[in-house]
């Protein structure tokens, strides 16, 4: 059996912060997101450029539906978070946008409900 | 994949925005239960059948009280969603709006979400990403007994979650009825 957390954030929490802070209290240091739902206020998401690197865009809520997200938690040795989150979000008209969520700029609407599964095995360094 | 990029508002510098909702500012910013599970079981939805009660029937038969959930692939012959819209006007931050109908057939491009208990039953909650018909993406929030499989039905990974549960409450702080984690009761041993 693995450990899995069960996690509801509240409105105006900062997704990373609220995410990482329940796998703290949980004792989770290394997690896989199994699922989640929720919104936000707007969405601030990374994105390829063609010039290369990335760019930061906004997409304009709020009640902008996270539809799909995925990723890892994860903490530095100094207890810093590390995790990863990219998906999907959903306008009134249910065009779509898609990226990397942007630490410490997305908040949440009215909730986020997530379901992080504990990563027990050794996490591979490199793979070739 | 085409996405609408063209209401994108990029490179905004503003901060972050914060939205007053209209009810009392609950205390627990975060809440957390923590249970196990056995999973993922593979289930296919049959084609004709609805993605939201098939899993809602195998959670109800395996006895458990919340289960998470990724419907993986497979294609949709019938679907309607709600989105998310502002609601600032009337006093609520956003509210549901729709439904939309999405044309069909339709491609599952990625779905997830939890199940689990309210006063009235089972309660799902899915988001999921669609092709439509015309190859544009579309989401987001699955109606119960509108989202309905194709030809070769939709297969889902299930995880059903053992010692903790989702439970739907009214949330004061927004007006809507929400998920909380809650620790199962009925447990012997604490997991964590």
């Amino acid at each position: 059996l693995s450990r899995i957390a069960l996690i509801k954030v509240q409105p105006n929490e900062e997704l990373y912060c609220g995410v990482e802070s329940a796998c703290r209290k949980a004792g989770i240091s290394r997690g896989l997101i199994l699922s989640s739902t929720g919104s936000l206020n707007d969405a601030w998401l990374l994105r390829p450029c063609a010039t290369g690197g990335r760019e930061e865009i906004c997409v304009s809520g709020p009640g902008l539906e996270i539809a799909g997200l995925s990723g890892e938690i994860g903490f530095d040795p100094n207890g810093c978070g590390t995790s990863v989150f990219t998906g999907w979000v959903t306008r009134d008209d249910t065009t779509v946008t898609a990226g990397e969520f942007v630490r410490g700029r997305n908040i949440v609407c009215i909730t986020y409900e997530i379901c992080v599964q504990e990563w027990v095995l050794p996490v591979a360094q490199a793979v070739r | 994949v085409q996405f609408a990029a063209e209401v994108v508002e990029s490179r905004m510098s503003f901060a972050p925005r914060i939205l007053l909702h209209p009810g009392p500012k609950s205390a627990e910013r975060v809440t957390t239960a923590t249970g196990s599970s056995p999973g993922p079981y593979r289930l296919q939805v049959v084609q004709g059948a609805d993605l939201c009660e098939s899993v809602s029937r195998w959670i109800s038969q395996r006895g458990c009280r919340s289960a998470a959930f990724r419907f993986l692939h497979g294609n949709i012959q019938s679907l309607q969603i709600m989105t998310g819209k502002s609601d600032l006007d009337r006093g609520r931050v956003a509210t549901f709006h729709g439904p939309h109908t999405v044309s069909c057939p339709a491609l599952l491009l990625g779905c997830h979400g939890v199940a689990g208990t309210s006063e009235s039953g089972y309660r799902i909650h899915a988001h999921g990403v669609f092709l439509d018909s015309q190859g544009n993406p579309r989401g987001c929030h699955l109606i119960p007994r509108h989202c309905i499989a194709g030809e070769g039905g939709v297969v889902v990974a299930l995880y059903p979650i053992d010692y903790a549960y989702f439970h739907s409450l009214a949330d004061a702080e927004t007006g809507f009825d929400l998920f909380v984690p809650m620790r199962d009761v009925s447990s012997i041993d604490d997991v964590t």
